[in-house]
This record gives structure tokens, C-alpha cells and sequence, in this order.
């Protein structure tokens, strides 16, 4: 599904990610933990193609694509979505309106035929309300005036609409409260499939008490420098990262 | 029809071919002697003034006397051409202005008792007491200009109390190379009258003309005029704008104004809020892409107190065009309790497009609420990353931003067939202008 070999990736001049490497097979859920400025955030917006994420060296291929040759509304259209850490407002442009596009766009480009408007509009509701997220809401403009909690049931709502290949959820779970973390988790939990993987990016274990992963990885300076099953992430938590990481 | 190659000039003293053209026609225009009089003197107020230009602080950036390519004969009505206008099979009051004459107007027992409409040129014909104040000949260069050739336009009169239902809609059309339209209108809404005004300025592609309109308002107290205009001169031709309110007590003047198409388009809005609590609410999107000039220049002056304004200008520059805004709001000392605010935000979509905001304020009264601000820049990238991100590509995504931009002004009309028209026509220029000029 994605295999990322030895990836190099620069910020405004300075190397963040430095000879990164990870594979994620087909339904897997991998959890890359790290504390901050490990470069987390770096490899989701590289993934996702970001501009000014330069990538310096190492090569990754999705779903046998060489993704870094995509643009990002390619990589979107092959299956690949991010939700965001901080959700972009966008004053003017309804939820629905760019739930709808986006749904269509991404059709347009595997070329397949557009989605049926008035099942689109019910599969948007029915979504909307195992997410406690309101018809208001899905009229307004996008994010704009949410609450923080507001803004990441929007993302997995989205992540629910393009039903993607492999979700990459970065930091999720940041300012969420507890019920919050629950909706938003048991909304992911619920598009667990054999043919979706994740990626779940985050600093502390928190959250995956309710998205458990099949495997943690620990993500420092740059480097995977410690994978294992879940209970490395219950070891992470206990310990802090300071140990695990002296240690590998 | 083209009267002015027989009177064409150097053309490096445009304001010469002016006075040649006037003795020329002079004696075709409609008015009995005080009108022709008054010509004569709008004339040389003109001839003192010259065609603006950029060396004049209001003219700054728009360079009209070097855009005005000149040998234009004056349009004095003829043969129809006028395509339907964008709202056409929407109920309307309907007046049809075609090569500077009315063509088409609804008579008194088409419109709701207590409203009148009626062609300057016949206003002209008698002593029209009543219009002599709004025919000043003093005011500005373009305005003179008018004033000495006007040819035709409408008087429309609201009677106390009344609400009319339907819009009235004025549609401009000057689809003919080589001619210029001096049109002239007036609005005069008695007491607690209630009007939508719709106007549409068109011509055709590729037709060298020249569009210069006043259009004078007066709202008496408690009148509330809701006007809107879209500015759909096509490139070359230019468009010249002048509009006078003055609003009285309690009235409220909202306008609403869309441009984008023509080589240059000037829009030059003067209201005075005479009465107090008097309201004028403006909202303006433009688009300027190929070389296009969209200039909207407004003078707000609070004469009385507790009056408000607003003025919200939305402009998109792409390609070669250019953009203007230049907004000044004078408070004056008895306007208390005045409470004014102007907002200009512009979005570059290119790098030889350019953008100018300027944003005036002059108080002399001490206890007043007045505020302004001014943005221009690109489109978020974090916006457009987000859309991408989602699967929408850059075009779409640019489209997308750029519909949201002005969709702030566009939600003024609220929802319906009026603004899904004016809607469809944005999508149409935002395609025009961004097609082929990133």
C-alpha cells in the first residue's frame, strides 16, 4: 500500500526528515508516535504534497505509484487523505458545497461517473449524524466558526465521503476533550476496512486507547528508530520518550 | 451614423474634437432654450477641465484621457440591436436605453398608481422645474461632458408611501463602434417610498465606444431605494459612472454594484446623507483580467447626525488588469453620532496584475465611530493546499476561492433568480478572466 524508502525532506532549508522508512500494508493501522519536532507533521504534509516540503532524497510509492511525481489532487484522487491537524477555514465555501466537489472531482479523475445528487445529499446526512455534526453545520462555511472538536468530526466526515485507501490522521486527537476523542475515534474505528489502511500520527497514546494499532513506530529526529506492536505505544506512555529513544 | 469623421481633430487635443463635435450637433439635441444654454455652459466647464487624468488626485490611477481613444460621433438612438438583458423573463418594470435614447419604456398603465416614468428628453421639452437641481453643470469634467451632450435617460418619480413591488430595470445598451452615449437619469423618491433599481450597463465585443451616465438620487425621509448595478461594457469600450444621492432622514440608500469587461470602467458614486439616521450601504465585487481598468471612486459625506455607511469592495485582478478602489468618507461637524466604515479587500491572481485601495477619512465632528481597512494579496495558499489536498485540482480550487471572495457580496441579493443570474454571469467573467491570463 505504501512503502516510503529512506526519505530526506528539508523545511526552509533545514533537513527535518532524514532517511525515514516505512511500509503499511493493505488494512493495517500503524501508529507513528514522536515527541515534537521529530517531524511528524513533516511526513504527513510530504505525503500529501505540500508545497515548500522539499524532498531531498528516498522515494515513495503508493498503491504503486511514485507518489512524490503527483500532485496533490492526484494523490487525493489515488486514495490517499489527510485530516488535518489544524483544518483550514474557508469563508464562502459551505461544507456541502466542497464535500460535494471534492466527492465529484476525485470521480472525475479515476473516471468514474458523478455521484447522484440526491444520494450523495443522504449519504452526507447519514454520516453527519453518527458524527453529531448538524444540517447548520453542513451549511455553513467551511470550518469557519467551528470548535476545535467541530473541526476534526469535519475532517473524519470527509475522510467518511472520499472513503480513501490509506487515512493519514494527523494529530487527531490535539484539543480534544475525552468525549470528543471518543466521537471522533469511534468514527474512524467505523471505516476500518480490509482495504484501507492508516497512519496515525500522533504524540501521545491517548488515542489509541481507541484506535488501536497493529503497529507503533517512534519517530525521532527524523528517523523511525523503534517499531513495534501496541504495547510499545503503553511502554512510550509509561517511560517518555526520552528513554525509548536513548535506548534505540 | 458616425457623425464625428467629419469633425475629427488632432487627436492629441481630444478636448477640441469635444467643441467641434458640440457645434455640430448641438442644434439636434433635445431642450428648449434653457437647455441649451446650459449645454453651452456644461461645455465650457468641460473645456476648462479637460478629460481627466491621472495627474488629478481622483484620477490617479485611472488614466482616462490617455485610455479615450477620441473620433467618436454622439448615439442618438436608431435602429434596435439590444440583445435580451441577463434578467430577461424576470418581471420587471422595463426600460430599454439604446444608443443614448429610450427605446423602450412601460407606459402609466403598465406601472402601480403613485409611479412615474418619464423620458428626459420629454422632461427637457418643458420647464422641469423640479430637475433643474440635478442639472448642474459645475460638478466634474465627465459629468459637464454629460450634461452638455445628454440625450436622453429617464425621470423616475415614487410618490409618498408608495412600495413598488416589481424592480425597475434600466438596461444600457450601447452595442455600436465608434459612438458615445451621454445618458442621464433621475430617481426621486418621496417619503416613505420603497424602490429596487436594477440597472444593466451592455455592449457588444469588440465595439469601440464610449458609455457616460449620471444618474442622480434623492430619498426623501424614511425612502428606501435598493439599487442594484451590473457593469457589462465589453472591452474596448469604456464606461464612465457618475451617481449623486442625497439621502434623507431615516432613508436608506443600498446599493450593489458588479463590473467587469470593459477596457475601462469608472464608477464614480457620491452620496450625502442629509437627514439624520440616513443609511448608505454599499457592497461592489469586480474582476479586471486581460488589460481592464475597474475603478469604483465613492465620496461619503455625513451631513446629519447618527447617520451610518457602508462600503464593502471586493475586486480580482488577473492577467494585465487592473483594479481601484478609492473610498472617502468626510464627517462633518454637526454628524454625531456618524458611524462609517469601509472595507477594501483585493485578490492578485496574477503578477502583472495590479491592485489599488485608498482609503480616505476627513472627521470634523468629535463623537463619531469611523473605520477603515484594506487588504490585497494572492490566494491563501493554505486554502488552496486544503482544497487540493481533498482531490479538487488548482483550477477548480482557484475557481472555487475566488467564487467564495465575492460570495459575500453576491449573498447580498439573497436567494433566487436575481442572484443565480448574477452568479451565472460572475462564473462567466471569473472563466474570461482567469482562462487564458494566469
Amino acid at each position: 500500500m505504501l512503502e516510503i524508502k529512506d526519505l530526506r525532506a528539508k523545511v526552509d532549508g533545514k533537513e527535518i526528515l532524514k532517511g525515514l522508512s516505512l511500509s503499511v500494508g493493505e488494512g493495517e493501522v500503524h501508529a507513528v508516535m514522536g515527541p515534537n519536532g521529530s517531524g511528524k507533521s513533516t511526513l504527513s504534509y510530504v505525503l500529501a504534497g505540500r508545497d515548500g516540503y522539499d524532498v531531498t532524497g528516498g522515494s515513495i510509492r503508493f498503491r504503486d505509484n511514485d507518489l512524490l511525481a503527483q500532485k496533490p489532487e492526484e494523490r487525493a484522487a489515488s486514495g490517499l487523505f489527510l485530516a488535518m491537524q489544524y483544518p483550514v477555514e474557508i469563508p464562502g465555501v459551505t461544507t456541502m458545497n466542497f464535500l460535494r466537489t471534492a466527492v465529484n472531482e476525485q470521480a472525475k479523475a479515476r473516471g468514474e461517473p458523478q455521484v447522484d445528487p440526491a444520494t450523495f445529499l443522504k449519504r452526507v446526512r447519514d454520516v453527519a449524524k453518527q458524527l453529531n455534526i448538524s444540517d447548520a453545520m453542513l451549511k455553513r462555511s467551511l470550518n469557519v466558526g467551528f470548535s476545535g472538536g467541530e473541526k476534526k468530526r469535519n475532517e473524519v466526515l470527509q475522510l467518511a465521503m472520499l472513503a480513501p485507501k490509506l487515512a493519514i490522521l494527523d494529530e487527531t486527537d490535539s484539543g480534544l476533550d475525552i468525549d470528543a476523542l471518543k466521537l471522533v475515534a469511534d468514527g474512524v474505528n467505523s471505516l476500518r476496512a480490509p482495504d484501507r489502511s492508516f497512519l496515525v500520527i500522533t504524540h501521545y497514546q491517548r488515542l489509541l486507547d481507541y484506535i488501536v494499532p497493529d503497529h507503533v513506530h517512534v519517530l525521532s529526529e527524523g528517523r523511525i528508530v523503534r517499531s513495534g506492536g501496541p504495547e510499545l505505544a503503553r511502554e512510550l506512555e509509561a517511560q517518555g520518550y526520552e528513554r525509548i529513544v536513548n535506548a534505540a | 451614423m458616425s457623425m464625428a469623421a467629419e469633425h475629427r481633430q488632432d487627436r492629441s487635443v481630444p478636448e477640441a474634437e469635444f467643441a467641434a463635435l458640440f457645434a455640430a450637433v448641438r442644434n439636434d439635441l433635445p431642450g428648449p432654450a434653457w437647455v441649451q444654454a446650459l449645454r453651452a455652459e456644461a461645455l465650457s466647464a468641460f473645456m476648462r477641465e479637460g478629460l481627466p487624468h491621472k495627474r488629478l488626485e481622483r484620477w490617479k490611477y485611472t488614466d482616462f484621457r490617455s485610455r479615450f481613444g477620441g473620433g467618436l460621433g454622439i448615439a442618438r438612438g436608431g435602429e434596435g440591436d439590444a440583445l435580451p438583458d441577463l434578467f430577461d423573463g424576470l418581471k420587471a418594470h422595463r426600460v430599454l436605453i439604446n444608443r443614448g435614447r429610450v427605446e423602450r419604456a412601460p407606459q402609466a398603465d403598465e406601472l402601480p398608481d403613485g409611479v412615474e416614468i418619464i423620458t428626459l428628453a420629454d422632461a427637457l421639452e418643458t420647464p422641469a422645474l423640479w430637475l433643474r437641481p440635478w442639472l448642474q453643470a459645475d460638478r466634474s469634467a465627465l459629468e459637464s461632458l454629460n450634461l452638455a451632450f445628454m440625450t436622453d435617460g429617464v425621470c423616475i418619480r415614487v410618490g409618498a408611501g408608495v412600495r413598488v413591488s416589481l424592480p425597475i430595470l434600466l438596461h444600457h445598451h450601447l452595442g455600436e463602434s465608434g459612438l458615445m452615449a451621454h445618458t442621464r437619469s433621475v430617481v426621486l423618491m418621496e417619503e416613505g417610498s420603497e424602490l429596487t433599481l436594477v440597472e444593466i450597463d451592455a455592449g457588444a465585443p469588440q465595439s469601440q465606444s464610449f458609455a457616460n451616465s449620471v444618474l442622480a438620487v434623492s430619498l426623501d425621509a424614511g425612502a428606501r431605494l435598493h439599487h442594484l448595478r451590473l457593469g457589462a461594457m465589453r472591452s474596448p469600450g469604456l464606461a464612465v459612472r457618475t451617481d449623486q444621492a442625497e439621502v434623507g432622514r431615516s432613508a436608506l440608500y443600498e446599493r450593489l454594484t458588479f463590473a467587469s469587461g470593459a477596457a475601462l470602467a469608472r464608477s464614480d458614486v457620491q452620496v450625502v446623507l442629509t437627514g439624520p439616521a440616513a443609511t448608505f450601504d454599499l457592497a461592489a465585487a469586480y474582476m479586471a483580467g486581460g488589460e481592464e481598468l475597474n475603478d469604483i471612486t465613492f465620496a461619503v459625506t455625513h451631513q446629519a447626525p447618527r447617520t451610518t455607511s457602508r462600503m464593502l469592495v471586493k475586486s480580482v485582478a488577473a492577467g494585465e488588469g487592473h483594479a481601484v478602489v478609492q473610498g472617502s468618507v468626510t464627517v462633518k461637524p454637526d454628524a454625531q453620532k456618524a458611524d462609517s466604515h469601509q472595507l477594501a479587500r483585493g485578490v492578485l491572481l496574477s503578477t502583472k496584475a495590479e491592485i489599488d485601495q485608498k482609503p480616505e477619512l476627513e472627521i470634523f465632528a468629535d463623537d463619531v465611530k469611523c473605520g477603515h481597512g484594506a487588504a490585497i494579496g494572492a490566494l491563501d495558499p493554505e486554502q488552496m493546499f486544503y482544497l487540493r489536498s481533498r482531490g479538487i485540482p488548482e483550477a477548480e480550487a482557484r475557481s472555487l476561492l475566488i467564487h467564495a471572495f465575492v460570495s459575500e457580496v453576491v449573498s447580498r441579493l439573497g436567494p433566487g433568480e436575481w442572484q443565480s443570474r448574477v452568479a451565472g454571469w460572475l462564473d462567466e467573467r471569473l472563466a474570461a478572466v482567469t482562462g487564458d491570463a494566469l
